[in-house]
């Protein structure tokens, strides 16, 4: 009986063994052939666009004309990014150039870790010329005279409308320019009236105006009630949020009443379907839709020469208040090296980010993805794909966003992801209440997010002067 | 006198092939799976944001885990949803199993087949997606039913209309317990499975006896096959406390409306992965695995003379 | 009796059918139909070309082969350890087998969220190629997992101990009694475990997105999430073109498994 049981114990060390042996060589063999070249870990997102650019655009051209590097691309889906970096990062498996906004907490939350690389002496030492950039869209990455990262996207926020349903009932296009004072918040509510048709019965609406400004808190920039103090934008810190200012009040209500007094626009189920149904601008059924500015490249494929396409025309945000100095949440996303890097490593990374930002690597992400750029020069050429509009004024409309807006709270504010959720979650009952009232709900929103505030700081010991 | 030796000896061989049998997981749990588990541990004692080396802090995290607003609104959820989801799951899968059990239906494996397919796909974003749609108050096929059939013009004019779903935070909970559903095909194979361990002669002796349907199912289908029922109902509480990616999804990852979807492990994540608490996000993991194990102990406990095992009289199972 | 089920069967079919048709139709439908509103429930023209496209945008052939290799060889590391682990915890006596059992359990109560990084370390700083490999996944496999240890405990658990008894008078060994009287008479479990494991591994996701760096070694899950697309830009028909084709093995898989349930042994007490 012994004998036996120990047979078999010596039959499972084997196996094991035999498996441990399996283990190891299905790995890096490709890797020890090239041993030679030095590797260069870059991480990006999934994104059916982007990938082929990546894939077949950028690294064959950057490999070949740096034959000693090899990128190694990460895809990894935006909504996961963060687990897999915060594993490399922790292990401290080789990670080079990425994007600190997809996924995670956002740019500001990383630049307090610590993770990026402050590029301004190695830009100062080749003397690179920054003023291809559009400077607005370069200083949002600037943080004390130190430059984390080089924007390679940027859009604004945008009223887009649809150029066929306006015409088929006659109604004049919003105006391109963001300085026009009559593109007044009334203004598009009566546009949005005359063009919504049955806003009961939601299969069969059409509606005047979807409002999907993101995040939440900024509706109120359009009513002049920018809550956030002064320097939050700069410092990624603030005290409190203000909420319950007159400006702030009237944007939450006047959002709701969109839905519930003046039945032009979706509750929010209603979005939400229209949104899984694949997409609520481009199913034709949505007069004018105010958000992100990423539906210059998302509509991109809603033509009129496809079926079931049409024309769209993009225009400014409306005001809110007369005069409003900041309507536009501006988004942006930068290139960046992670810090602690140092020696060859530093400059292949150095090397490689240089190239991303090149005229022609820029201009071939541009063309691959019909995203716009950050560079002067190219939006000259971006802006003449547009059918249905005039390149003068998509310039006009474009560029308004950039002297009309700031940057995103959720790329510039310290532990963004629980100030949207908390506002997220206390708005949520809101937007699905016809009786929704905003002036007794801001208040209990302006506190907890100030909870919140105050807890972040608290956490990465920053001290409010 | 003669007898007591061997015993002993014979137990104690038993006893090393136990060890035998075992080793494979001893291994694993050495090489691999122990020390993740130990490091999740040590690190709820700490304050972690990945960046920075773990700093020790004592039972801080704990301490503020239970002046946590949020985190007792995520325990309930996740209580609530388990409650609902376990019991109707094993419900509805034990008579999907039956049903797919029955001599004399025709094409049984078609059937079988196409009654698993939902649990192929269960618990991914696709699915969880799908039946954000599915449910949606304005556009869902479920509403759309229910105003076709019952509402006030529908074909039995009781005028009712369908809840608003993941919109009403009373109605978030069943809408996941609803979805969780659909993919009952997992422990409904396991069910097929026992079904087909139950001796025949069982049933017939039963029917011999006179017992119908209902005794049979009674007598004999429930307790042979109450070892499966007891292993769905501790795992599927397990994972229904776990229950992380249709939260995740649905709720774009806010865990909205009114906290009402902020299922106890998104909330976990979101420390994680989302605010960089990576030691607070371990003493939340930390917590959850003591309710647990509580929960468990007590099912195997309770379940000792309920279920039906064929083992020695002598031997303490659990 | 049969007809009354098979009555409700058919019947039921329409609930649990219903997303799959969804996607069907989804899947054939062109860029711009797939996003209109009413939706068309029957495409106006079928775009077969859809799954052509979908599935070569990407290298889903790679794809295929790989989630082939990984799934395979995990189940059958995983059949191969867990009857062996399973019938030691339930038809073997120690002192401390109860204790064991629930550390078994155990393992699956801290949610994976928090070991996700420390396994990530671990297995960077082992020696050998682990990551950007399966040997992460697949190796822990072969050692057993604690679910599955657990449901082929329960099977045994009802497998009456007179077999045991009567093959030990005859001088099997414990592994001879796993071998020849345990493992013949719990085929409907084990087929059970051997379709689970290998759907689950089919379509996991987190594991491979931590370990796999490289296209080329994507299985079809991460595949899949190639699709995924940020502002709503994600292509509708081909991700759910892509989705049905995945799970086209799954469903073959299962019809050729399920028919060890109808033809599994019926522990009726005739062999022994």
């Amino acid at each position: 009986m012994k004998r036996r049981l120990l047979t078999w114990l010596g039959l499972l060390a084997v196996l094991s063994l035999v498996l441990a042996a399996c283990a190891a060589p299905a790995g890096g063999d490709a890797a020890a052939e090239e041993s030679t070249q030095r590797e260069l870990v870059w991480m990006a997102r999934t994104n059916v666009v982007e990938n082929p650019w990546e894939q077949d655009v950028a690294i064959p051209a950057f490999e070949a004309a740096n034959p000693d590097i090899k990128i190694n691309l990460l895809i990894v889906d935006q909504s996961d990014i963060a687990v897999k970096r915060e594993a490399m990062i922790a292990a401290g498996e080789p990670l080079h150039v990425w994007s600190p906004n997809w996924g995670g907490n956002g740019f500001a939350s990383d630049r307090v870790r610590g993770l990026l690389y402050d590029l301004s002496p190695l830009i100062e030492r080749d003397g690179l010329d920054t003023s291809v950039f559009i400077p607005e869209v370069l200083a949002i990455y600037e943080n004390e005279g130190r430059q984390y990262g080089f924007p390679f996207l940027t859009t604004g926020s945008y009223t887009f409308y649809n150029m066929d349903l306006f015409d088929a009932a006659g109604v004049e296009y919003p105006p391109v320019s963001w300085d026009d004072e009559t593109w007044t918040w009334d203004r598009a509510l009566a546009i949005a009236q005359e063009l919504t048709v049955n806003p009961d019965d939601p299969m069969n609406a059409t509606y005047g105006w979807v409002e999907g400004i993101w995040p939440a808190e900024a509706i109120t920039w359009l009513f002049d009630a920018f809550p956030w103090p002064d320097d939050a934008f700069d410092t990624g810190f603030a005290q409190s949020i203000d909420f319950t200012s007159e400006g702030a009040v009237k944007a939450f209500q006047s959002r709701h009443d969109l839905t519930y007094k003046h039945k032009v626009a979706p509750d929010a189920a209603a979005i939400e379907g229209l949104s899984a149904l694949g997409g609520d601008f481009q199913s034709g059924k949505v007069a004018m839709k105010t958000t992100g500015g990423w539906g210059w490249w998302v509509y991109s494929p809603v033509t009129p020469d496809v079926e079931g396409g049409f024309c769209w025309g993009v225009a400014p945000l409306p005001f809110g208040a007369p005069g409003a100095p900041t309507r536009a949440v501006i988004f942006t996303d930068p290139w960046v090296i992670t810090a602690g890097l140092e020696g060859q490593e530093l400059e292949d990374s150095w090397t490689f980010i240089k190239y991303l930002i090149s005229e022609d690597a820029a201009r071939a992400y541009m063309q691959a993805t019909n995203t716009p750029p950050t560079q002067h020069k190219l939006l000259e050429e971006w802006y003449q794909q547009f059918g249905c509009m005039d390149p003068a004024d998509v310039k006009d409309v474009y560029q308004g966003a950039f002297t009309n807006g700031l940057e995103s709270s959720n790329h510039l504010m310290v532990g963004f992801d629980e100030l949207n959720s908390t506002w997220d979650n206390l708005l949520g009952v809101f937007w699905s209440d016809p009786e929704g009232d905003a002036a007794s709900l801001l208040p209990d929103v302006e506190a907890a997010v100030g909870e919140a505030l105050l807890r972040i700081a608290e956490e990465e010991d920053h001290s409010f002067e | 006198m003669i007898s007591i030796l061997p015993r002993q000896k014979m137990a104690r061989n038993e006893a090393l092939w136990f060890w035998l049998f075992i080793s494979p997981w001893i291994v694993g749990l050495i090489l691999f799976r122990g020390g993740p588990i130990l490091a999740s541990l040590a690190l709820s004692f700490t304050e972690y944001n990945v960046a920075d080396p773990p700093n020790p802090v004592g039972f801080e995290n704990y301490a503020r885990l239970l002046q946590d607003d949020i985190f007792y609104k995520s325990l309930k959820v996740s209580g609530l949803y388990t409650l609902m989801a376990v019991p109707l799951g094993i419900v509805v899968s034990l008579l999907m199993a039956m049903l797919l059990n029955q001599k004399g239906v025709p094409f049984l494996g078609v059937f079988r087949t196409l009654y698993y397919i939902p649990a192929l796909v269960a618990g991914s974003v696709a699915v969880a997606l799908l039946f954000q749609w599915l449910l949606n108050p304005s556009f869902g096929i479920i509403n759309f039913l229910i105003s076709r059939f019952v509402g006030e013009e529908g074909l039995i004019p009781l005028g009712l209309s369908g809840p608003r779903w993941f919109f009403d935070p009373n109605w978030v909970v069943p809408s996941f317990v609803l979805m969780s559903l659909w993919g009952f095909g997992g422990s409904m194979l396991i069910y097929l499975a026992g079904l087909q361990g139950v001796p025949t002669a069982l049933y017939e002796a039963a029917r011999i006896d006179g017992a119908g349907a209902f005794r049979r199912f009674r007598n004999v289908t429930l307790p042979m096959i109450s070892p499966v029922i007891l292993f769905t109902f501790i795992t599927g509480m397990i994972g229904s406390f776990q229950i992380f990616t249709p939260a995740y999804i649905v709720s774009g990852g806010v865990g909205g409306p009114a906290y009402a979807s902020m299922f106890y492990v998104l909330y976990l994540y979101l420390n994680a992965f989302r605010r960089y608490r990576f030691g607070f996000a371990s003493t939340q993991a930390w917590f959850l695995f003591i309710i647990i194990l509580i929960l468990t102990i007590i099912a195997l406990r309770a379940s000792r003379s309920a279920v039906y095992y064929e083992s020695p009289g002598d031997d303490k199972m659990i | 009796m049969a007809g009354i089920a098979t009555a409700i069967l058919v019947l039921g079919l329409t609930v649990v059918l219903f997303p799959l048709f969804w996607m069907l139709s989804t899947s054939l439908k062109g860029e711009i139909e797939a996003l209109k509103i009413p939706p068309n429930w029957i495409p106006k023209s079928f775009q077969w070309v859809n799954y052509r496209d979908a599935l070569t945008h990407n290298p889903f052939g790679t794809y295929f082969r790989n989630t082939f290799y990984f799934a395979g060889m995990v189940v059958i590391g995983e059949v191969l350890s867990n009857s062996f682990i399973a019938y030691g915890f339930a038809r073997l006596r120690a002192p401390g087998r109860n204790v064991l059992f629930i550390m078994v359990l155990a393992t699956l109560m801290v949610p994976a969220e928090v070991t996700i990084i420390p396994t990530y370390v671990l297995f960077a700083n082992i020696p050998g190629q682990w990551l950007n490999t399966y040997n992460p996944l697949i190796v822990p496999a072969w050692l057993g997992s604690a679910y599955l240890i657990f449901l082929l405990r329960q099977f045994y658990l009802g497998i009456p101990y007179e077999y045991d008894e009567s093959a030990r008078l005859e001088g099997a060994s414990r592994f001879g009694i796993w071998w020849r009287i345990i493992l013949p008479l719990s085929k409907p479990a084990l087929g059970a475990v051997a379709i689970m494991s290998f759907i689950f591994h089919w379509n996991t996701f987190q594991g491979p997105l931590i370990y796999i760096n490289d296209n080329a070694k994507f299985p079809v899950s991460l595949g899949l999430s190639m699709f995924r697309t940020p502002f709503g830009g994600t292509p509708q028909h081909w991700y759910m073109a892509a989705s049905l084709a995945v799970i086209a093995p799954c469903i073959v898989v299962f019809f050729i498994a399920q028919r060890y349930f109808i033809q599994g042994i019926v522990v009726s007490g005739v062999k022994g």
